[in-house]
């Protein structure tokens, strides 16, 4: 059974009551709720996702409307992880918002036994790209734009490394476009499933386009890193793309990792791997029809299929 | 006027720092910080220099003219600069001569 085939009704008895056990990618989540902006948002931008039976749970979330006096003037809306809640209470129309950027936080900080990278990381024909955030690089925009063309959306937030295999493994979840990205992706793209704005957050004005039914279906199949491409948006440039430093490379995605640090000596092994057998590239773009058309070019013959991370 | 020390440095005990490669340019992380480092050739071969043999700046100086042409327009002051440097980063550590 997926989301979508739940009456509003029935989710939000499931949400007030037992709770929505659902997953995404590695991370089973366990959801309750009574923000009704949340539930609506969840019913649409989740719609293909899996509902699962009731079962051991990574993530248990909750996003619970405040019961203070504030409720009849101006609701608020607290993001719970088992039980505790980590920030500070968010406008209840902003509960949608604030249920993506919770759960970047729980994994954010609790799934070490990958390396994440800060990325958005998409596949074609089995071969993955990794594109690292920068600020302005337009990151998400870009990947709204390669997921809506076809690639198999792994993810907009985190490079999932698996330690081991050092693939990329899929956690797919809603892009988050923000300020001007939204109607240029609305535009571009008139099919795409985007749901509403909201403005005035923290990060401006946010929208979120639902991922493919084939990247969430396809959550369980990892993906081997063939490109990583460090973007910058510059407005009517154009499409110039071209290899970077493998050093340069190396340091730029140490800095971007959420959890180099942390790992220590395996980080570094990772990410000198993922360097050493990935293309590395700088591309600056202007125009997002001709970058998609670029990059649906991009051709890896002769690059190494497997990596080996004990060689660093 | 930098002072020249004659104090004898190694670099961190072995398989502390691990190394990466590309165009003469080197990667170092340090496993007893957690730092990554970014060296030129000229340093690289200095900092490796001093994980195969402990010495002093003016000894550095002399191992790294013999390898390097470059490296032997290089003089003590020089080579005592660069041993402070690896020992703010924590790379190397005295050593008992």
């Amino acid at each position: 059974m997926r989301i979508a085939e739940f009456s509003s009704d029935a989710l939000k008895t499931r949400l007030h009551t037992s709770g929505l056990y659902t997953q995404t990618g590695p991370f089973k989540i366990r959801i309750k709720s009574n923000s009704r902006p949340f539930i609506e948002s969840l019913r649409f931008l989740y719609a293909d996702y899996a509902v699962l039976d009731r079962q051991l749970a990574d993530f248990h979330v909750a996003l619970e409307l405040q019961t203070n006096y504030r409720r009849w003037f101006h609701p608020q809306v607290l993001f719970k992880i088992d039980g505790k809640s980590p920030f500070q209470p968010f406008p209840n129309e902003l509960s949608p918002p604030l249920f993506e950027w919770g759960l970047n936080w729980c994994i954010g900080t609790r799934a070490h036994h990958y390396l994440m990278l800060h990325s958005a990381v998409l596949e074609k024909n089995g071969k993955a790209l990794i594109l690292p955030a920068h600020p302005g690089s337009g990151k998400s925009t870009l990947c709204a734009a390669l997921a809506l063309s076809g690639w198999r959306l792994l993810s907009d937030e985190f490079g999932l490394i698996d330690t081991k295999s050092t693939c990329l493994v899929p956690i797919p979840r809603p892009i988050a476009l923000k300020n001007e990205s939204i109607n240029v992706i609305r535009k571009l793209f008139p099919q795409a499933a985007i749901g509403p704005s909201f403005p005035k957050t923290r990060k401006g004005t946010v929208a979120h386009v639902r991922p493919s039914i084939m990247s969430v279906d396809q959550m369980d199949q990892p993906a081997q890193a063939a490109w990583i491409i460090f973007l910058k948006y510059k407005a009517s440039s154009p499409v110039v793309l071209e290899p970077f430093d493998k050093a340069q490379s190396l340091l730029r995605l140490a800095n971007n990792a959420f959890n180099y640090e942390v790992l220590g000596k395996q980080g570094f092994q990772l990410v000198s791997a993922l360097v050493r057998s990935c293309q590395c590239l700088w591309l600056s773009y202007g125009n997002l029809e001709e970058v998609i058309e670029r990059l649906d070019a991009l051709d890896v013959t002769g690059y190494a299929s497997t990596i080996d991370v004990h060689s660093a | 006027m930098i002072e020249i020390s004659r104090q004898t440095w190694k670099a961190c005990a072995s398989g502390t720092l691990l190394w990466e490669q590309w165009n003469g340019d080197y990667i170092v992380y340090n496993s007893h910080s957690g730092e990554t480092h970014f060296l030129n050739e000229l340093a690289a071969m200095a900092l490796k220099s001093l994980e195969e043999v402990p010495c002093n700046a003016e000894q550095l100086a002399k191992t790294m003219a013999m390898r390097d042409s470059i490296a032997a327009d290089l003089d003590t002051p020089d080579m005592q600069r660069l041993i402070e440097e690896f020992d703010s980063l924590g790379l190397i550590e005295p050593h008992p001569s």
